[in-house]
C-alpha cells in the first residue's frame, strides 16, 4: 500500500472509528469485546485497503467486516456466551439505567445472526438486500430474522411495559 | 428504533484502540505476505529444480528406492517449539559455554483457568487455551506461538533457574523519536534507572542485565529471558548464570525468530 493510500485509509478509520465502536457494542454488549473487534476489522481493512476502498460502499462494506467477524468470533468454542449462575463482575462498565439496561437483555435474548441482523437493519439503516449481501444470507432469511427479532424485542417490551 | 439504541450505548468511554499501531501491524503483516510469496516461489523453483536434476542425473535402481511420494512422507516435520529450542540451546552453549543444564529445559503452554493464565507442562494433547475476553483479562496475542521453558541451568557460580519465553511482540524503534510527551518521559526515566532499550545490529530493540533480557525484532519476534538463583539466597533475579553481553548475543542469534 503505497503512503498515499495508507494516509487515505487512515483518515477514513479516524472519522468512522467511533461509529464502528457503537457498532460493535450493539452486538457485542461490552466496551472491551467491542474494541478488540474493531482492531481486528481495522487490522483486516488497513491490510485489503485496496480492495475496500473500490467498494460502491464503503461504510455498508465496513459495517459487514464488522458483522461478519463478530459472527466468526461467536463459532468460536471459547467465545460463546454460557448460562451461568451468577453474573460476573465487570472491570469498567459502570451501572446502567434501567431502561438501558432492559434493552441490553433484550438484544442479548436475540440470537447472534438475529442480532447482527436486527443491528444492521434497525441501526445502521441498511436495507433488507444490502444486509442479505453483507451476511451472505437470503433476502428471505433478513425478512423473517429481522421480523422475529423486532417481534421478540416488542414482546418483551409490552410485557414490560413501555417501549 | 435507531435513537432508542443510540440513547441505550449512551456516551462510548475513552477508546483503547491505536490506530498507529493497528496501522505498524499491517504493515508488518504485509511484508510477511510478501517475503511468504517469494520464498514460496523460490522453494518451489528449487523443488522443480531438484526434481529435474533427480530425474536427469541420477541412476534408477527400481524396486530398491523410494518412491518419491513415501520418501517425502518419512522426513521428520519440525515443529516450531523444537526449531526455537534447538536454536535457543545452540545459541546458549555457543554464546555462554559456561552454562550447562541445557537438555532440562521444559516446555510449558498457557492454559486459562478462572480467568488468569496459568502455565501448564506441555505435552501430548495438552494445547493453549485462553481465556474469554469477557473475564476482563487482557487477552494474550496469538496464544499458539508462546513459546515457554523453564529450567534449572547450572554454571560455575552456582545453579539457578531460568524462564524463556519466545512469542510476537509489537516492535519499536528504540533509536526512533519518542511518538509523544508521555513516551518521551517514560525513555527519560527509563535512561536514568539504566533500562533503557539499546538499538542491536539487526535494529532489534534490546534491555539486557545480568538476569534479564528482553528483546523486539522487527520481524515482530520477542525473546524473554528472566534468571534468578535457585536457592534464593541472593536477592530475587540478582544473579544469574549469564552475563549481559551473553544474554545479548543470544538474543540477537537469527536463527531465533517466529
Amino acid at each position: 500500500m503505497r503512503s498515499e493510500e495508507e494516509g487515505e485509509c487512515r483518515e477514513y478509520v479516524s472519522m468512522r472509528l467511533e461509529h464502528l465502536r457503537r457498532v460493535a457494542y450493539l452486538l457485542c454488549q461490552d466496551w472491551h469485546a467491542a474494541d478488540d473487534l474493531v482492531s481486528t476489522v481495522l487490522l483486516k481493512l488497513f491490510t485489503s485497503w485496496r480492495k475496500a476502498r473500490r467498494a460502491d460502499n464503503l461504510d455498508a462494506y465496513v459495517r459487514g467486516m464488522l458483522t461478519n467477524a463478530w459472527l466468526d468470533e461467536r463459532r468460536r468454542p471459547w467465545r460463546r456466551e454460557r448460562a451461568a449462575a451468577s453474573v460476573p463482575e465487570r472491570a469498567v462498565a459502570g451501572p446502567e439505567p434501567s431502561d438501558r439496561r432492559r434493552i441490553g437483555e433484550l438484544l442479548r435474548a436475540l440470537g447472534p445472526r438475529q442480532r447482527a441482523v436486527v443491528v444492521l437493519r434497525f441501526y445502521c439503516d441498511m436495507s433488507v438486500e444490502q444486509t442479505a449481501r453483507l451476511l451472505g444470507i437470503s433476502e428471505g432469511t433478513v425478512k423473517s430474522q429481522s421480523a422475529r427479532g423486532l417481534e421478540t424485542l416488542r414482546q418483551a417490551v409490552s410485557a414490560k411495559g413501555e417501549w | 428504533m435507531r435513537e432508542t439504541f443510540e440513547e441505550y450505548i449512551g456516551l462510548s468511554p475513552q477508546t483503547r484502540i491505536d490506530i498507529d499501531d493497528v496501522l505498524r501491524r499491517s504493515r508488518r503483516i504485509r511484508r510477511r505476505r510478501r517475503l511468504q510469496g517469494v520464498a514460496a516461489c523460490v522453494t518451489g523453483l528449487a523443488v522443480l529444480g531438484v526434481v529435474v536434476l533427480s530425474v536427469a542425473i541420477l541412476p534408477r535402481k527400481g524396486s530398491q528406492q523410494l518412491p518419491p511420494a513415501v520418501a517425502a512422507s518419512t522426513t521428520p516435520q519440525v515443529s516450531d517449539a523444537d526449531r526455537l529450542l534447538a536454536a535457543l540451546k545452540a545459541a546458549i552453549a555457543r554464546e555462554a559455554p559456561q552454562v550447562s543444564g541445557l537438555d532440562g529445559l521444559d516446555r510449558y503452554v498457557l492454559q486459562c483457568a478462572k480467568g488468569n493464565y496459568r502455565k501448564v507442562p506441555a505435552g501430548p494433547g495438552v494445547k493453549a487455551v485462553p481465556c474469554p475476553t469477557q473475564s476482563g483479562r487482557p487477552g494474550i496475542l496469538d496464544i499458539d506461538r508462546q513459546y515457554l521453558w523453564r529450567g534449572r541451568l547450572t554454571s560455575p557460580t552456582g545453579t539457578y533457574i531460568v524462564d524463556i519465553t519466545i512469542s510476537p511482540t509489537t516492535y519499536y524503534d528504540p533509536s526512533a523519536p519518542p511518538v509523544d510527551a508521555t513516551d518521551a518521559e517514560e525513555r527519560r526515566i527509563a535512561a536514568e534507572q539504566g533500562e533503557a532499550a539499546e538499538r542491536g545490529p539487526n535494529g532489534e530493540s534490546i534491555l539486557a542485565t545480568n538476569y534479564l533480557l528482553n528483546v523486539a525484532k522487527p520481524d515482530g519476534t520477542g525473546i524473554l529471558i528472566k534468571a534468578w538463583d535457585a536457592d534464593e539466597k541472593g536477592a530475587y533475579m540478582t544473579r544469574s548464570p549469564f552475563t549481559a553481553a551473553q544474554l545479548k548475543a543470544i538474543g540477537g542469534d537469527p536463527a531465533l525468530h517466529i
